[in-house]
């Protein structure tokens, strides 16, 4: 059976709508509850973990930059590994930025339900797209992110509800092999990306069929270092098939180097 | 294993059939391969398989096309797409089109073999998975 990732400005009616989508289909849900059985998996302060969820590093929060990548990674990590099982209902975990090109995963964004769809709250909006472009690269606004767009002004949540079961039930969104192997590789490159994350930075990692290609960025003198200790930390990884690492010069770094 | 599965595998690259034949054969299905769509297309026409693999870009024919003419044909054969060329559209279309799975080239035999299994549990038979494949 399927994936159903929810979305929202509107915390109350996301949480009711869901949770209702949930009992109506017999799936599992997995939202923001979650956040505490993550920080205790990753010994993180269950605080920032929320904090990193919804706000981009600030020295004066004292959250680093790193340790922003890292939270977000241990989300993502712990996410998608609950995500492998089916018939899950997902949401305030920021999944509908990371779970992308899965096919048996239908993507809903709830917009309005409180007279919201035709006000548009400029610096809130400015906010979650400055946080969404930081954290995972995207637009959390952007339509082109989600299956089916609902707006509560105008449908009403019981409406909603079963617009979505009703959409579910296509066959285009059952599971399948390649829909299964993609997941799994999304999984696997978020495992290896947050095992790195804990001691490196500058890595990015993509997998296909449990090969795992991971890319970094450092000067000349520490790629063979960077190299072997990426190798080294990744080759623990459960699943992991085949391991290549790719190396970007640090230009910037490099050239300042340089004019010293 | 009840009775032995039918399988028609439509890929226009040589290799595969080569490779997957022996591979499903060695599991107690019956195997016949094709690489030109219209000659799988007529065998089709002549004979109801338990399952059709079918691969989606050939020169000759799309292999979406196939899906839906042994859709409407036979309802009851089961059809499995592979392609090397696999995105979330596509697969979606062909699952919307009545496609049992959906696979990405590359592939290990062992894949496929599980897919077949499902499919033919689907069909109410069953597959002997000791059998090694190499």
């Amino acid at each position: 059976m399927s994936v159903l990732i929810f979305t929202s400005d509107n915390q109350e009616l996301e949480d009711n709508i869901a949770r209702e989508t949930a009992q109506h289909l017999g799936y599992k849900t997995l939202n923001h509850t979650f956040f505490d059985e993550i920080a205790q998996q990753y010994s993180l302060d269950p605080s920032k973990l929320r904090e990193a969820m919804t706000t981009t590093p600030s020295i004066l929060k004292r959250m680093s930059s790193k340790l922003w990548h890292y939270s977000l990674s241990c989300v993502e990590t712990a996410v998608l590994d609950r995500l492998l099982e089916d018939d899950i209902v997902c949401w305030g975990l920021g999944a509908h930025l990371y779970v992308l090109v899965v096919s048996h995963v239908l993507k809903v964004r709830l917009v309005g339900g409180d007279g919201s769809a035709a006000v548009t709250d400029t610096k809130k909006e400015r906010l979650r797209e400055k946080w969404s472009m930081m954290a995972w690269h995207r637009k959390e606004a952007d339509p082109r992110l989600y299956d089916l767009v609902i707006n509560l002004d105008q449908i009403k949540p019981d409406e909603a509800v079963s617009t979505v079961a009703a959409t579910v039930a296509y066959p285009r969104f059952k599971p399948m092999t390649y829909s299964i192997n993609n997941l799994a590789d999304r999984a696997l490159a978020a495992k290896v990306k947050n095992v790195l994350l804990k001691t490196l930075t500058d890595i990015q990692v993509h997998a296909q069929n449990g090969t795992v290609v991971v890319t970094t960025t450092c000067l000349k003198r520490e790629k063979t270092k960077k190299i072997a200790a990426i190798k080294e930390i990744a080759g623990q990884v459960e699943g992991l098939g085949y391991l290549e690492v790719h190396w970007n010069v640090d230009r910037v770094n490099e050239a300042s180097i340089g004019n010293r | 294993m009840s009775k032995q599965l039918e399988i028609l595998l439509l890929d226009d690259e040589l290799i595969v059939g080569k490779r997957l034949k022996p591979a499903l054969e060695k599991i107690g299905c019956c195997v016949e391969v094709f690489q030109d769509p219209r000659e799988a297309m007529k065998r089709i026409g002549d004979k109801e398989f338990d399952i059709v693999i079918t691969d989606i870009y050939m020169e000759e024919m799309d292999g979406m096309q196939v899906l839906e003419m042994v859709h409407d044909q036979w309802p009851r054969t089961k059809i499995i797409m592979i392609t090397g060329y696999a995105m979330i559209s596509l697969a979606r279309d062909a699952m919307e089109k009545g496609a049992f799975d959906f696979i990405a080239k590359p592939f290990k035999p062992d894949d496929l073999r599980k897919v077949i299994a499902k499919a033919a549990e689907a069909l109410g038979s069953s597959l002997d998975f000791n059998a090694p494949v190499h």
